[in-house]
């Protein structure tokens, strides 16, 4: 029998919510960075506001990602941020991924 | 449904592309940097030559240019300068080594103030100037790109 050396949700598992490739694209997005703006993730993903707007509050329901509204200058900005468990899911997700694709060979 | 070894590397490779994407926007233009290198060399040149403004103007001006910075590294700073996205920053294990940095920057800033050198706080303005339009753009990338590949 093998002893974990790491809490299990550290190791290398396929989140179920990233598996959904809009979903890993926005959370792929803000890994880069704290705080991005809306807009700027929109872009990135090329998605619609609407269509954003429903991921962002499904991946916001799985504690994944924080949401703050506020002003610059009179014009309102929305900025969107991964949260540490947004980031262990990415990690882990991520590590996942990667063991698949060395079963390539 | 798990993935492919083929969709899992399409996956990882869309994923590296994305954290690139967003850690490039969190840098400044070269623009930024090439103007900010103009204007510590020009500040530089002019403290040198008219030591009676660097006097009454020398702490506004710094106190000006690190509110500047400070500004915009916050969230609703960098949408002030044009930047949507907020770069991640250095982690805790790092600041004492940037503390480090700075007191002796200050130190040999308060030794170089001793020498008896002609013109010397205009020859470093123009070097620190120089250096920052030339080899800023090049640190930013290699910070942001090892910040944006942390997990």
């Amino acid at each position: 029998m093998t002893v974990p050396t790491e809490p299990a949700s550290s190791g290398p598992r396929l989140e179920p919510l990233l598996l959904d490739p809009t979903r890993l694209a926005i959370m792929a997005s803000l890994a880069g960075a704290e705080w991005a703006e809306f807009s700027f993730v929109r872009d990135a993903a090329g998605l619609s506001d609407s269509t954003l707007s429903k991921r962002i509050s499904q991946l916001g329901d799985a504690g994944f990602v924080e949401v703050r509204k506020g002003y610059v200058g009179k014009r309102p900005r929305t900025w969107l941020n991964l949260t540490p468990a947004g980031r262990a899911a990415l990690k882990a997700h991520i590590a996942m991924l990667r063991e698949i694709a060395e079963r390539t060979g | 449904m798990s993935p492919t070894p083929e969709e899992a590397q399409r996956a990882l490779h869309d994923v590296e592309a994305r954290r690139q994407e967003t850690a490039a926007a969190a840098g400044w233009p070269v623009a930024y940097w090439i103007g900010g290198g103009v204007l510590v060399a020009g500040l530089g040149v002019l403290y040198d030559l008219k030591p009676d403004f660097s006097r009454d103007w020398g702490n506004v001006i710094t106190l000006t240019l690190l509110a500047i910075a400070v500004l915009a590294s916050t969230r609703q700073g960098s949408a002030w300068f044009g930047r949507p996205v907020r770069a991640r920053q250095a982690p805790a294990s790092r600041w004492p080594l940037a503390i480090i940095g700075g007191v002796l920057l200050a130190f040999l800033a308060v030794r170089a103030g001793q020498w008896e050198v002609p013109h010397l706080v205009a020859i470093l303005g123009v070097a620190a100037g120089l250096l920052m339009a030339l080899a800023g753009p090049w640190w930013q990338h290699r910070v942001l790109t090892r910040r944006a590949a942390r997990p």
